[in-house]
């Protein structure tokens, strides 16, 4: 046929349809996701442990201690394999150095995955404490490398096709965020506060160099100092605070910190004061890297700064390496003086809820506008924690404590996936419109339409409107607050209070992706990364109400409590023995 | 070679059921995903190519393609083979296949490529590979099956391994569990086999004949997926242990067949004729699905009622056998789930009332009729019953019933068929026809004979309908058969595997029909004789009980089939005389005006010449003018030969496994596909006379068939017939105006039913709706009014508040480290010093 009138109609209908393609996609994934979503167990045991079972047995039997570090070792080597690649043949492919990574990535969840099963299977198989005490492998920890891994995957989606990152030494910025996940997955399983500092400060340091990795552009190179500086200035905090942990306790583990510092108490009640002394000085370190109220100041301007693909790094990976940390140290190691540091935690959180959304209310620019969401979302999780802590001190109710980390587990996942679900499409816009200004967004629906329903999704659901995930998330922070013997019902007011704020400033917008007009009218067509990128997330938050199996699974694993209590090898079947 | 793989003879049949699957997700993703637009520019050598030099480029390149499918097939298995030697240290087969296939599938699938140009042109090579890995896994079941005898039922403690279901809990909530798996028994074996092989004959043939179509050509991905997942539907339904997983196969052949009758998008003839399908088999289904919950309704009565219900085969006949439904007054519930449940094999395999769909689906391509009516979808409805044998043993009345309307099929469509001209619809007609014959068989409780005669028709059939197809692509899409003739000199090779085809439906010794319609004539006449018993209990508590007494009326179900076995010889042989044989009449007809081409539905009159969407405008004189000489109809290429070659075999001597000369003691048929029912009779004198008997009755009706159709005083004679019996021919010509009944009583009534309660819709309900719509309308006036002043006032003021606090904190932010860091330290001393003034 000649090129005619006719026939460009034809093309222009096919590249359209072309482009609703995805969605198509996405429905077939979104079933096919469901099928395994529902049939996890036949997946795994059909598909999965059939091929990695015998080779890896034997080895998890013979070399238990290493191969439980597996994943860690294996982002080492490959964000070392980036580096050398970049050294041997710099700048051959761009892409050579994230689908390494990538590759990596996805290789490390194989041992993960597989020493849940083994943990779950042979109940005591990989449990316990390595490497003298420093990392403890169980349920818990392994839960969060398995999340964690998931959000890097994210991260070097955004990178992989980000306009503002330079080809020139893209191989040590790939590298640098694989030593970083290194970092972060040894500190979600660390029991004692030496390889907590050390592996904080790792994470922190890689962070500094990334935030700054920009160099021709002044806010970047500017929010690496401040964050450099306050970092330095919180680590000092953190690390006089347990100085005098190790002073008073005589130990570095956690769980022997436990049982001494109770015999100090016990034993010399003046201690009190000093006990309260490093509390508190351990929570402004650690506060300062999970950015709660008082010490959260630098993170708008960081990132705003930073490359958005650190951003989506910054907002979400440390911060789950973080939760875990303050699971173990408040629940596990200063869970005997509970009451000292609950009072900081109320303080932190109310601060949090409250100023982030305050702030948030007239942020145009995207990037300082999540940094404040993800403020506020701080202070919704820590009130898990304080429900968990004051029942550690008034009442050893397992179940109820239980619940209290649950609900901080559960809603640190969804807040990974709904924040790496925004961020990812920032990062669109930012790629199309070149920029991640409020008005870029205007009229989103119009120019972007898969985009601007995965990005709808993403805020109703951080605004916690009940059928999406968000809503299952505060549901399950706040559910402990009303428990007897927490009763903790002013925190509550304030929370749904702030919930009530929050949907105004999520709302806003909206308003401005579907009603408002598009500065310039013309469409745009995310790359074919980004639009499959965009189903997990969007598929995620809408149908999560139907996956009961999620819940289960982390409240299988976060309520097992033996990880706050044993501190060696034990016997019993526990919670997830039925998985 | 396959030792140690048939020792998971479960996971070798999921492997059957998955590859087709496999093959239908992979090609559909590749469609789906890649760009939609051809990225390749049109070579420019290729417009240059001549037409026929283009159609020996498409001819090499079919015949190409079957041996490198065989050589992906040795090498896969040459590779499962190497890992097998392992399989003996411990690994199981699934540990290293199964992640191995997902994992090239998805590589695969997500291979940046311009798949979709590259997946149009090699999707055959995926699904024929499939389904020949499927045949070849198939067959080796078989062998050993055959070698060993081993199936359910026998086995012996050597060969636990073939209880071992493959079974796996689908889905569960609380204590309800879903256990769904696979059942090898014998007809599942047979089945499976048969399936595989005709499936894959099918599709290899269809490469020739799809890629010969120009629409056929652009939508090339698309039939072969579709293709897939229909065999994928019925090997499912083959395979089925519990009645969901067999219900999702029967609903995907279902869907498959709307979709592939309806393959050329562009005739409306075929679109009408999908939805006809569809809606016809629906109306059936609706009875299963009641049958269904009729079971459950029964399972409930004879099990305990807070028990949840079973859906698996086993389970459900234990459960309802135990009970004594004549002593509960209850004998009525087996009755109508038996009843309900045929209605789906009625609606599927077309027997009267509903078998109105089957010849109108003869609009799809030829290949898909193959497959519709051998391997698939008709094949289904027969297998539904011989699964629920059980449940119609319990009921005399639903065995009598399928007897009887498979009797009513059998002669009836005989007849229809005699007076067809589209060489397609005669075939059509003879399926209905066969498929009666099975009914039969199984009414009569013979459920040997029925899956016998399913088995052998099923190749035979695919062979006609293949060799059919071959006729069409060789006179360029003419299915007329007053066109034709003289065809055996210009396409030997399919004249003779259609001759076997034609013998072995027509049932002449030795072929295969020949002893599948004599075991079913047979026990009609045993059950004439003898009545029907059925044996409860087992060993040495077995006890024959009589169902069904000996009755005369059987006699009238006999010779309705022997007066069908005569037509089916008689249009048969028509057809061949018609087709092949005389000289080739193409262009005298073509000389004449009013051909009386196809077939229509109102009157016999049809003055209208060519319907334009049947045939293709002129392929003949287009070709000729292209070319500049007049065009002969041609051999098909060896793609599509080797096929019919390979079921022509499978026709020919596949009866043989019906005769005592394989296996000891009986027969393999009276072996494998007899356990727990009851025997078909012995052979003996009786039973010589009748094979006899229906021998001769066939060679009369080839006789006739041949004297009538290929002589001078034949013709004069069968005008003579017309101008005598001018009524009956018309209400036969007509298909007994059944289609007309279901338009002027059925459709017309719904329609008007319809059209009333459109009125009332429209008028009377939207009136309602509208006049509350206005009335709210008018309420929501008001009580904008208060909510814009009143309620947005205070909202606004709300707003305006936490603006102000939000505006008086900003300063804070102010981007100054040493403020930041102020901050921290003034919360530090702020708190210490809260604690300590306290």
């Amino acid at each position: 046929m000649e090129n005619g009138p006719e026939q460009d109609r034809k093309e222009l209908r096919l590249y359209e349809a072309g482009n609703w393609f995805p969605p198509l996609m996405a429905g077939i994934l979104v079933v096919t996701g469901l099928l395994v979503y529902l049939n996890y167990e036949f997946i795994v045991h059909h598909f999965y442990l059939p091929f990695i079972s015998t080779p890896l047995e034997v080895f998890a039997s013979t070399y238990r201690a290493y191969f439980l570090l597996l994943p860690e070792m294996l982002d080492l080597a490959g964000g070392i394999l980036i580096l050398l690649m970049d050294m041997i043949r710099p700048n051959k492919n761009r892409l050579r150095a994230p689908l390494t990574a990538q590759v990596t990535l996805i290789l490390s969840y194989f041992p993960v995955i597989f020493t849940m099963y083994l943990t779950t299977r042979y109940f005591n198989a990989a449990l316990g404490q390595y490497w003298g005490g420093l990392e403890t492998i169980d349920p818990f920890s392994l839960f969060l490398k398995s999340i964690v891994l998931l959000t890097v995957n994210y991260v070097v989606v955004i990178a992989m096709r980000s306009k503002e990152l330079p080809e020139k030494f893209s191989g040590e910025f790939y590298a640098f965020l694989m030593f970083a996940v290194v970092a972060v997955e040894c500190v979600v399983s660390s029991s004692d506060i030496l390889a907590i500092f050390l592996l904080t400060e790792f994470v922190a340091i890689t962070s500094y160099i990334l935030v700054g990795w920009l160099k021709n552009r002044p806010t970047s190179t500017e929010a690496a100092l401040k964050y450099f500086l306050l970092g330095s200035m919180s680590s000092a905090f953190m690390v006089f605070g347990f100085a005098i942990m190790y002073g008073l306790s005589g130990t570095t583990n956690l769980y022997e910190m436990k049982v001494a510092l109770h015999e100090v108490r016990m034993q010399d009640p003046s201690m009190v004061p000093v006990m309260l002394l490093s509390t508190l000085f351990f929570m402004v370190g650690i506060g300062f890297k999970l950015a709660i109220a008082p010490f959260h100041m630098y993170l708008p301007d960081v990132f705003e700064g930073a490359p958005t693909a650190i951003a989506t790094f910054l907002s979400v990976t440390p911060k789950l390496a973080t939760t875990a940390v303050f699971i173990r140290v408040f629940l596990l190691g200063l869970s005997t003086v509970a009451d000292l540091w609950v009072p900081m935690m109320l303080i932190c959180a109310v601060l949090s809820m409250t100023i982030g959304n305050l702030f948030a209310i007239r942020q145009t620019n995207m990037k300082r506008f999540l940094a404040f969401s993800s403020i506020t979302h701080m202070g919704y999780m820590l009130l898990g924690l304080c429900a968990a802590g004051v029942i550690a001190k008034t009442n050893s109710n397992a179940a109820i404590q239980s619940l209290g980390y649950f609900g901080m587990l559960h809603y640190m996942v969804i807040y990974a996936i709904m924040n790496t679900g925004i961020f990812l499409i920032v990062s669109v816009v930012e790629h199309h419109s070149g920029g991640s200004h409020l008005d870029h967004f205007k009229g989103l629906v119009h120019r972007a339409p898969p985009s601007a329903y995965t990005m709808l999704v993403c805020l109703l659901s951080l605004a916690g409107i009940p059928p999406l995930a968000g809503f299952m998330a505060k549901f399950f922070v706040m559910w402990p607050l009303f428990e007897p013997n927490v009763e903790l019902y002013p925190l509550a007011i304030i929370a749904i209070l702030n919930m009530v704020v929050s949907a105004y400033i999520y709302l806003r917008i909206i308003k401005a992706m579907f009603l408002d007009k598009p500065m310039v009218e013309e469409r745009f067509y995310p790359d074919t990364t980004y639009r499959y990128a965009m189903i997990p997330p969007f598929a995620f938050l809408a149908l999560y109400l139907f996956g009961g199996y999620l819940i289960r699974w982390a409240y299988a694993y976060a309520s097992s409590s033996y990880f706050l209590t044993i501190n060696i090898y034990f016997g019993s079947s526990g919670p997830t023995g039925g998985l | 070679m396959l030792e140690a793989l048939l020792k998971y003879p479960e996971t070798l049949a999921h492997w059957i059921v998955a590859l087709p699957f496999l093959s239908f997700v992979f090609i559909t993703l590749k469609l789906t995903i890649n760009k939609n637009v051809d990225p390749k520019p049109k070579d420019e050598s290729e417009k240059e190519l001549s037409p026929d030099l283009k159609k020996l480029q498409t001819s090499v390149m079919q015949g190409y393609m079957w041996p490198i499918i065989a050589l992906v097939g040795l090498l896969g298995f040459l590779f499962l083979k190497s890992r097998l030697g392992e399989a003996a240290g411990g690994i199981s087969i699934n540990s290293v296949i199964m992640p191995v296939i997902w994992i090239v599938l998805l590589v695969a699938i997500f291979w940046p490529t311009n798949s979709r140009h590259w997946i149009q042109k090699y999707a055959p090579y995926i699904s024929v590979g499939a389904m020949a890995i499927g045949a070849i896994i198939a067959t080796s079941l078989w062998i050993k099956t055959v070698q060993e005898g081993l199936y359910p039922g026998h086995a012996t403690p050597d060969t636990e391994i073939w209880k071992e279901a493959w079974k796996i809990n689908w889905y569960g909530i609380g204590d309800f569990t879903l256990p769904i798996g696979i059942k090898l028994d014998g007809f599942a074996i047979f089945g499976v086999w048969m399936v595989t092989v005709v499936a894959m004959c099918i599709q290899w043939f269809s490469i020739g004949y799809i890629w010969d179509d120009d629409y056929g050509r652009k939508h090339f991905g698309r039939y072969f997926a579709k293709h897939s997942l229909f065999a994928t539907g019925m090997l499912m339904v083959v395979l089925s242990d519990n009645i969901l997983t067999f219900l999702i196969g029967w609903e995907v052949m279902g869907l498959c067949s709307y979709l592939l009758i309806g393959f050329f998008t562009y005739k409306p003839s075929a679109n009408a004729a999908q939805i006809k399908a569809f809606i016809t088999t629906r109306i059936g289904d609706v009875g299963f699905m009641l049958g269904i919950f009729m079971l459950g309704l029964m399972f409930t009565y004879a099990n305990d009622p807070t028990l949840p219900f079973s859906f698996d085969f086993e389970h459900i006949k234990e459960v309802l056998y135990k009970y004594d439904w004549a002593k509960a007054n209850l004998g009525w519930l087996p009755t109508a789930a038996a009843l309900l449940i045929f209605m789906g094999a009625v609606g599927k395999s077309a027997q009267f009332p509903l078998h109105v769909w089957l010849p109108d689906a003869m609009e799809g391509p030829t290949p898909v009729s193959a497959l519709i009516h051998a391997a698939t979808m008709v094949a289904a409805g027969v297998f539904l019953v011989v699964r629920f044998f059980w449940l119609f043993e319990m009921s005399p009345t639903a065995m009598l019933t399928v007897a009887w309307i498979g009797a009513i099929t059998a002669f009836g469509a005989a007849t229809i068929g005699v007076v067809q001209y589209d060489i397609k619809r005669i075939l059509a007609y003879s399926t209905i026809s066969q498929l009666g014959y099975m009914m039969i068989g199984l009414g009569v409780g013979s459920a040997t004979a029925g899956m016998f005669h399913l088995l052998t028709h099923a190749y035979f059939k695919a062979l006609l309908f293949l060799g059919s197809g071959a006729v069409i692509y060789g006179c360029r899409h003419i299915q007329d058969i007053r066109y034709m003739g003289g065809l055996s000199k210009r396409m030997p090779i399919t004249y003779w595997t259609f001759l076997a085809g034609t013998l072995a439906l027509a049932g002449i010794f030795p072929f295969a029909g020949f002893w599948s319609k004599d075991e079913i004539l047979a026990s009609v006449f045993h059950m004439a004789q003898h009545g029907y018993s059925r044996i409860v209990g087992h060993g040495e508590h077995a006890e024959s009980i009589l169902m069904i007494p000996a009755h005369w009326s059987f006699y009238i179900i006999f010779i309705l089939g022997i007066a069908g076995a005569f037509l089916t010889a008689f249009y048969m042989f028509r057809l061949i005389a018609y087709t092949f044989l005389g000289r080739h009449k193409n262009y005298e007809y073509r000389g004449e005006q009013s051909p009386d081409y196809g077939h229509h539905a109102h009157g016999e009159d049809n003055t209208e010449a060519y319907d334009k969407w049947t045939v293709p405008p002129g392929p003949l004189e287009k070709e000729e003018h292209d070319l500049g000489h007049p065009v002969e109809p041609r051999e098909v290429p060896p793609s599509m030969w080797i096929p019919l070659v390979i079921l022509a075999i499978f026709a020919t001597v596949y009866g043989f496994m019906g005769t005592p000369l394989f296996g000891e003691g009986g027969n393999l048929i009276a072996k494998f596909l007899n356990h727990g029912y009851p025997h078909y009779p012995e052979l003996d004198w009786l039973t010589a006379g009748l094979m006899g008997s229906s021998l001769l009755i066939a060679l009369l009706g080839v006789h006739f068939g041949l004297k009538i159709n290929n002589t001078e005083a034949g013709a004069v004679w069968k005008d003579n017939l017309k101008a005598k019996y001018a009524g009956l021919y018309r209400a036969v010509y007509n298909k007994y105006f059944v289609d007309e009944f279901y338009e002027e009583y059925i459709i017309q009534p719904v329609f008007f039913v319809a059209q009333m309660a459109r009125a009332f819709d429209t008028y009377i309900v939207d009136g309602i709706v509208n006049a509350a719509g206005w009335l709210t309308y008018m309420i929501a006036k008001l009580h904008g009014w208060w909510d814009n002043v009143v309620i947005d006032g205070f909202v606004n003021g709300l707003a305006w508040i936490v603006g102000f606090f939000s505006d008086l904190t900003k300063p804070i932010q102010s981007g100054y480290v040493q403020n930041y860091m102020m901050v921290i330290i003034i919360f530090v001393l702020f708190y210490l010093l809260s604690l300590f003034i306290r």
